[in-house]
Formats: structure tokens, sequence, C-alpha cells
């Protein structure tokens, strides 16, 4: 029963670590932070759990396939969000000018598209912090 | 739908190359690897094929902006379509289509493993991506993050194969990269502070109207941006990590390297001075002057440094050096000859040292012998892949009717013209030590017949293709060099243009 209160402290607090880090990437048009901080904070979430379980379970959790797989995911979700503009037949990444309802300004839904580009970059940050983690983790056998 | 591509063909060049960069990846799991290699020749194939139809576009109907996301100049991200960067583009279509089909023939094997070849085929694809991304880019920031991207692209395709002397060349690429990285940044940010603006345009009108107020923080600008990219285009006493970093990578990596990823910083620097300063504020301060020499330096020590070298790849690296003087000599110069002997350089070093790269990895790869002076009888044993090296080399020389003729012709030309008597000695003194570090390689070659003769064993078909395509250009553009000769001339002429406007 090595590092019962750490195990114990870190199922406790990582849901909300989690939550913070989406958070951060939901509302990064209206408040301070937005994807990199969010997909950090997110990253890190599953860093500690790594961390404090061990790569075996981590690795039962989320594989560092679909790490990948999510990671490549990130990237092309932004090209294929600044195609929009080109394909409603306005130039690359255009949000209003291309007739995206931008929403009530203050709420949650009021940036057209960035809020679903910020998803996409959250996403490849949070995962490519986790791969690098990964990465050197194994290194070190 | 054609409209909507021919329109926003710009940035869907690069959008397609980064976007299917990040596919290769997710294909190592697939039964055939093959079609990911046929999946990333396409895309550059066809990514390329649109550069090159944009600069003949440009060659035709002259140049254009596009704003990214709707935004107008001075606020949005330009992207600015001139001769300068359909020059570019024709080039690195050219170059970068070849040499990724002479790699995708046994990437597999050469690099370990298929993921390690995924992620080449990743790398490969964004170093071409923000190469083409530096062509067309018209704002200061933007090409802070392609030279980025091409850094740590270009950085991590050195190491490819993951041996102990690439790793160690890599890091020492890294570190150098990543000094010339801080040192760009800090021209940026000087620039940004004197004009308040990004775009490239807007900078220009800026400093016409106010740098006589501050001579010398644009003097410290300029300087930073010669250091930084300097290190980065392996200028003569800034070149250090070179010879390592494409001597030990694997030779598509090093054909790549040397013959467009140095020329993307180039193009960055020409940019800046050029369109963002303005060729009359550059003439006043003595940068030119600095460049000429520095040319000039590079042009004489590298020839001796690969005169020095038995190993034929570390050679090939340091005849880049020296190279690469030639070009920045014709910056030095700064007439319209000048300029477009650079330009020319440009594209005929991309042809001839990736040419010559492809050529020596494919030597190399049938004999295993990497010193030039176990290389007897090559010659026998493998002449199509000789004949293009021999093609290769007579145009490095300079030899009429070969591409490395006519960019030297110009920089002649342009030495001439501004009365520079010791560039033309150095310019000429170049030639003769490019002809005495290539041609005792054909000498060994073709000339020391070993006992018994070795039977003919050439290179794989397609390897053969893509280093006969690059022979071809040497030769198409060397015999007819008009219409290029012309793009380079509207090239340098949209620079020049900037400082009278």
């Amino acid at each position: 029963m090595r590092d019962f209160v750490l195990k114990r402290m870190v199922a406790l607090v990582l849901p909300f670590v989690t939550m913070l880090g989406l958070y951060v990437i939901f509302h990064g048009h209206l408040s301070p932070g937005g994807s990199f901080s969010g997909g950090i904070i997110t990253g890190l979430s599953i860093i500690a759990f790594n961390l404090v379980f061990g790569t075996e379970r981590g690795e039962e959790k989320i594989s560092e396939r679909l790490m990948a797989l999510i990671e490549s995911f990130g990237a092309l979700w932004y090209g294929a969000m600044g195609l929009v503009g080109i394909l409603r037949g306005a130039s690359f990444l255009m949000n209003k000018g291309a007739g995206v309802p931008v929403g009530q300004p203050g709420s949650l839904y009021s940036g057209g598209l960035i809020l679903l580009i910020t998803l996409g970059v959250g996403l490849k940050v949070a995962s490519t912090m986790v791969t690098l983690f990964l990465e050197l983790m194994e290194e070190e056998d | 739908m054609s409209l909507v591509v021919r329109d926003n063909l710009p940035v869907l060049i690069v959008v397609a190359l980064l976007s299917s960069a990040y596919v290769m990846p997710l294909l190592t799991k697939i039964r055939r690897f093959r079609f990911a290699e046929f999946f990333a020749v396409f895309m550059i194939a066809l990514a390329l094929s649109g550069g090159i139809y944009l600069g003949q576009g440009i060659l035709n109907h002259g140049s254009f902006t596009y704003a990214v996301g709707g935004w107008a100049a001075p606020w949005g991200i330009e992207l600015s379509l001139d001769a300068v960067s359909g020059f570019f583009l024709i080039t690195i279509g050219l170059v970068a289509t070849p040499i990724m089909l002479y790699a995708s023939y046994d990437l597999v094997a050469e690099v370990g493993s298929r993921s390690r070849a995924a992620w080449f085929l990743t790398l490969f694809l964004l170093l071409v991506a923000a190469l083409c991304g530096l062509a067309i880019t018209g704002d200061i920031f933007n090409i802070y993050v392609m030279v980025e991207v091409a850094t740590i692209a270009s950085c991590a395709i050195v190491s490819a194969r993951n041996d102990s002397a690439s790793v160690a060349a890599t890091f020492k690429y890294l570190m150098l990269a990543t000094i010339g990285s801080g040192f760009v940044l800090l021209g940026i940010g000087f620039l940004f502070v004197l004009t308040g603006n990004l775009n490239l345009n807007y900078i220009g009108q800026t400093l016409r109207l106010t740098w006589q107020n501050y001579p010398t923080a644009l003097w410290v600008a300029l300087s930073f941006f010669t250091v930084g990219f300097g290190v980065k285009s392996a200028l003569f006493p800034l070149h250090v990590w070179l010879p390592d970093a494409h001597s030990t990578a694997i030779s598509p990596s090093s054909a790549i390297l040397s013959s467009l990823a140095i020329k993307g910083y180039i193009i960055a620097l020409l940019k800046i001075f050029y369109v963002g300063v303005g060729a009359q504020i550059i003439w006043e301060l003595p940068i030119t002057a600095i460049l000429t020499l520095l040319g000039m330096g590079a042009i004489v020590a590298g020839a001796l440094f690969a005169l020095a070298q038995d190993e034929l790849k570390r050679r090939l690296a340091f005849s880049t050096v020296s190279q690469v003087g030639y070009i920045f000599l014709g910056i030095g110069l700064g007439n319209i000859h000048g300029l477009t002997g650079s330009f020319m350089h440009i594209l005929s070093h991309a042809l001839t040292k990736a040419l010559l790269f492809l050529a020596a990895g494919a030597m190399i790869k049938r004999t295993g012998k990497t010193r030039i002076s176990e290389m007897a009888g090559i010659g026998f044993k493998m002449p199509v892949t000789l004949g293009v090296f021999a093609i290769g080399s007579l145009s490095m020389i300079g030899i009429p009717l070969f591409s490395g003729f006519v960019s030297k012709w110009q920089l002649l030309l342009g030495a001439l013209a501004k009365g520079n008597y010791l560039a033309v000695l150095v310019l000429v003194a170049g030639s003769l030590l490019a002809a005495a570090y290539l041609l005792p390689v054909l000498r060994t070659a073709l000339f020391v017949r070993p006992t018994p003769t070795p039977a003919k064993d050439e290179a794989p078909s397609v390897q053969l293709v893509a280093m006969v395509f690059l022979a071809a250009l040497v030769l198409v553009v060397g015999v007819f060099p008009h219409q290029v000769l012309q793009l380079a001339q509207k090239a340098a002429a949209t620079l020049l243009r900037w400082g009278v406007l």
C-alpha cells in the first residue's frame, strides 16, 4: 500500500484538473488562456496519471497510438476549419465574412469558427505533451 | 470549383503539404507502406505543380496579394505573390519532387523502421511546406514562424537514421540554428519597434520616411538578420554545422537540405532587406560591402576546405559552403545582374547539388565506399549514375551549356558593372577550385580501371529516373536559359524597384 495518499489524492483531483483544462480551452476567446494553456493543463492531467499509476496503466487508459491519432487529428481539424472559408467562396480561415454565424458577444458560442479551431489546437497540444513525456520515459529503459 | 482552387492556390499549396504531413503518422500501421510513400510523392508533385502554375501566372500576369482570413494588409497576414515567390516556388517544385521520388525507393530500409520512415515523410513534407511558406509570405512574423518550422524539420531530418554520428551532427546543428533563430527574432523585434508594422510593404513605407532618425538601430537590426540568416544558410565563418549535418544525413536528406533548405533563409533575407528595408537604404549602409566580402571569403574558403576532404559527401557539403558564397556575393553586389545571378544560382545550385548528392548516395549505397580514393572504376560499374554525376560536376564548375554557367555569367557581369575586379578574380578562382575538387572524382571513377573490370550494377530504376530528370533540367536550363533567366531578372527587378518607389 505504498503511495496510498498520493494515489487517492490524484484520483480525487485529476477529474477537476482535466475539467479546468477543457474549461480554459473552451473559453479561450472570452478569457485569458486558450488552446495552448488549456491543452497543456489537459495534457498534464494525463501525464500526472502516468507518473502516479505507472505507464502501463496509462497505456490501458489512453494508448500511445490513440495519442498519435489525436495529434494528427488536431492539426488536420485546424486545416479543415480553414477550408470552411474557402468552400464558402471567401478566403482561407475567414470567419464572419464567410457567413459563419458568430452568436451573442460574451456568451460561450460567440466566436464563430474560433471555438472549433481552439478545440483542435487544444487537442493537438495536449496529445503532443503526453507523447513527448512518454517518449522521454521510454528513453530511460 | 476550379475557380475556387485557383483563387486560393497560394494558401492551398501550403495547407495541402502541411495536412499531408500530418496524415503520414496515421499510415504507419497500414498493410502496404508503399502506399504512404506513393501518397507523399503524389502530394508533393501536386502541390508543387500548383506552385509552378502560380509562378508562370506571375510571369505572365504580374504579382498579386492574398489576405489570409480576409483581413487586409496592415492587420492581417498577407501573402505576397511576386516574381521572387514565383521563382522560388518553381525552384522548389523542380527539385523537391525528384528528391522525394528518389527517397521513396528504399526509405524503410534506409532509416530503419516503418514508423521512422513515416516520420521522415512527415518532416520532409513539413520542410517543403515551410519553404513554400517562406516563398509566398509577405509578413515578417510569418517569416519567423516558417523559418522555425523549416529549422526544426531540417534538424530532425538530419538524424533520420539515428546513428551516433548523425545525432551528434543534429545536436550541433540544433544549437547553432537556435542561436540563429534568436538573432532573427531580435531583428524582427527591432524592425517592429522602429516601424510598428509586421507587414513587409508597410515596414518599407514607414522606414523610407523615418529611417534617418535612427540609422544605428536599423543598422543593428540588419546585422542581426545577417548573422541569424547567415548561420542558418551557412555563410562562411558561420558554416561550422553544415559539413557534419549534410554529410552524415541520408542522401535524400542531404540533397533537400543542401539544395533547398538553406536557400529558403536566403529568400527570407532578400525579402526583409529589399522589400522590408528597401534597396536605397541598404546601399546607404555598409551592409552590402560586408555581404560581398563574406561571399568572396566563402567562395574561396569553402572550396579550399572541400579540396582537403577525401570523403565524397563531405566534399560536396563543403562545396555547398562555397556555392552559398556566390549567392551572397550577388546579393552584396546589389545591381540587377548581381541579383539576377543570385536568383539563377539559387536555382542552378539547387538542381546541381541535389543531383550530385543523389548520385553520390547511389554510388555509396551500391559499393559501400565513402572515400573518393576508393572509388576506382565506379564509372564502369554504374555508367548512368556517374554520367549524371559528371553533368552535375560540370555545371558546378560553370562550363558553358550547363546551368551553372548561366548564373556565374550573370554574377561576372554584375561584378564588372560594379567595377569590383577582386570579385571577378574570386569568381574565376572559385570555378577553377570547383574543377580542382570535383574533377578528381571523375578521374578516379573513369580512368583508374581496376582489374578485373567490375560488372555493370546500376542504381535502381526509380532512383535513376529521379537523377536523370534533374540532369536533364540542368542541361535544359543551361542550353535554353531564356525563360528562367527572364523570371530571375523579373525577380531581381522586383526587389530593386522597392528602393526606388
